[in-house]
């Protein structure tokens, strides 16, 4: 599903990867350790080709993320979370829904009830605690039914009931619709729990 | 295509740009009449609209700050990746977001011409000339209409090009404004002869020109031109740049600054 060969990056003279092969292959639950600025959100950025690397190829669902391109089928969690603050989470859902018209309300709806966002649908954004956008962001990448889920840190604001019961929804989500899922964490417990193929970002920089 | 637009007009708060665009063009519209007046208490109809497309202090330097500071998105473009990650590749991305900042400068523009014909209303409509000689108010209005239209979409391109470049809002928005404003300086301090040959200098220069000269003069109005040779060519190139520039952007770490 995801195939990183030979990539190589580097950021403001800072070389982050030289080299990286990663295969995750398709219904699998994958997640990447490593410390705070250790390139883990670079990495998910190149996935999702928000970042180019400078060399190497990114093959996403058998195809190659050219230069300008982004991955189709995609569903996505980065570090910052880009929504309105003046509309409701409701809206900012229905706006974003609105670009690719694959999904209506009743979808985004329902999304939001499953990330317990039920009675938040028409608060503004705003008004939302740091835990409630994250769970928004999660609302937000479910929604369009993706195949390949690219997480990074998905569990930063959340408490740790809410946490266990995104790790169930995730699991959930692999077993009964075979959606991929790359995740990153700084906490190692987070991806042992959730993932069946656990790697250091320092290993595979090394290419172990 | 329309969705997207619609999602990036609301995305970048267009909309609210464009209301607090309207109350500045409201307060300069009317000062601008005030002042004319005073200047002028004969003035018509037609020579207040000339005279204040002449007024480049407010035209190049406080409107396209105000319209750049409306233009810029609220949010960086990094934290931007919910809306960036549904369009199928860069180009696409970039195509909507200039044309609806196209759009915009357009609709400002528009809003800020509704607002001097409101204003003029009081004034007579036969020249006496007190300002000028021509009478050809309307073409000299619509030709510095397009010549600003042009100027300011360039601004908004060369905008682009630095937040491509310095992945910094704020910083980008100052470094763009000081592009009229160092015109300005320019075409009111010694250098005047050095941007004469130039389209942003002549609309600024030429009107140093106009205003200190006695009527007889300003026939010279004649030489208002659009000049569209020129903003082609500028626009083309500064296209061209913004696009390669966003083609290799990397949404990976940038400075975010609420506006």
């Amino acid at each position: 599903m995801v195939e990183l060969r030979n990539v190589s990056k580097a950021y403001k003279n800072n070389v982050l990867f030289t080299n990286l092969n990663l295969t995750v292959p398709r219904g699998d639950i994958c997640g990447i350790l490593g410390e705070n600025g250790s390139g883990k959100s670079v990495l998910l950025k190149m996935i999702c080709g928000f970042a180019l690397p400078d060399a190497g190829e990114i093959l996403v669902g058998g195809e190659k993320i050219e230069k300008g391109k982004f991955p189709r089928d995609i569903g996505v969690i980065l570090d910052c979370t880009g929504f309105l603050p003046g509309e409701t989470g409701l809206d900012n859902l229905l706006l974003l829904a609105s670009i690719r018209g694959k999904t209506g309300r009743a979808q985004v709806e329902e999304n939001m009830r499953r990330v317990g966002l039920k009675s938040e649908l028409e608060v503004k954004v705003g008004k939302y605690s740091q835990g409630m956008r994250q769970r928004l962001a999660i609302a937000q990448a479910l929604m369009e039914k993706p195949s390949l889920l690219v997480l990074d840190e998905p569990f930063n604001a959340i408490d740790i009931k809410s946490a266990a019961h995104f790790r169930k929804l995730f699991r959930e989500l692999n077993e009964k619709e075979r959606v991929t899922i790359l995740l990153t964490s700084h906490y190692s417990q987070d991806v042992q729990e959730l993932c069946r193929h656990t790697y250091d970002i320092g290993l595979l920089k090394a290419g172990l | 295509m329309p969705a997207k637009l619609r999602v990036e007009i609301r995305e970048c708060r267009l909309v609210r740009g464009l209301v607090f665009w309207l109350l500045c063009a409201l307060v300069v519209s009317y000062a601008m009449a005030v002042s004319f007046l005073k200047k002028y208490p004969a003035g018509c109809q037609g020579e207040f609209m000339v005279w204040v497309c002449n007024n480049y202090h407010v035209i190049l330097v406080l409107f396209p700050l105000l319209l750049l500071a409306a233009a810029s998105s609220a949010q960086s473009q990094n934290s931007r990746y919910p809306v960036l990650i549904r369009y199928r590749n860069r180009n696409e991305f970039f195509s909507v977001k200039i044309a609806a900042r196209t759009g915009f400068v357009m609709l400002c523009l528009l809003a800020l011409v509704a607002m001097l014909l409101f204003f003029r209303r009081g004034m007579p409509v036969e020249t006496r000339h007190a300002f000028m000689v021509s009478e050809d108010f309307t073409g000299i209005f619509v030709r510095q209409c397009l010549n600003i239209f042009c100027f300011w979409s360039a601004l908004l391109l060369l905008h682009e090009i630095l937040q491509s470049i310095l992945n910094d809002t704020m910083l980008d928005l100052a470094i763009t404004t000081l592009v009229p404003l160092g015109n300005y300086i320019l075409a009111k301090g010694v250098a005047v002869r050095a941007l004469e040959w130039t389209p942003w200098g002549k609309i600024s220069y030429k009107i140093e020109e106009i205003l200190g000269a006695p009527p007889e003069e300003v026939e010279k109005l004649g030489q208002y031109q659009f000049y569209w040779w020129y903003w082609l060519a500028v626009i083309l190139l500064l296209l061209f740049l913004a696009k390669e520039l966003h083609g290799k952007k990397e949404f990976v770490f940038e400075r975010t600054t609420e506006l």
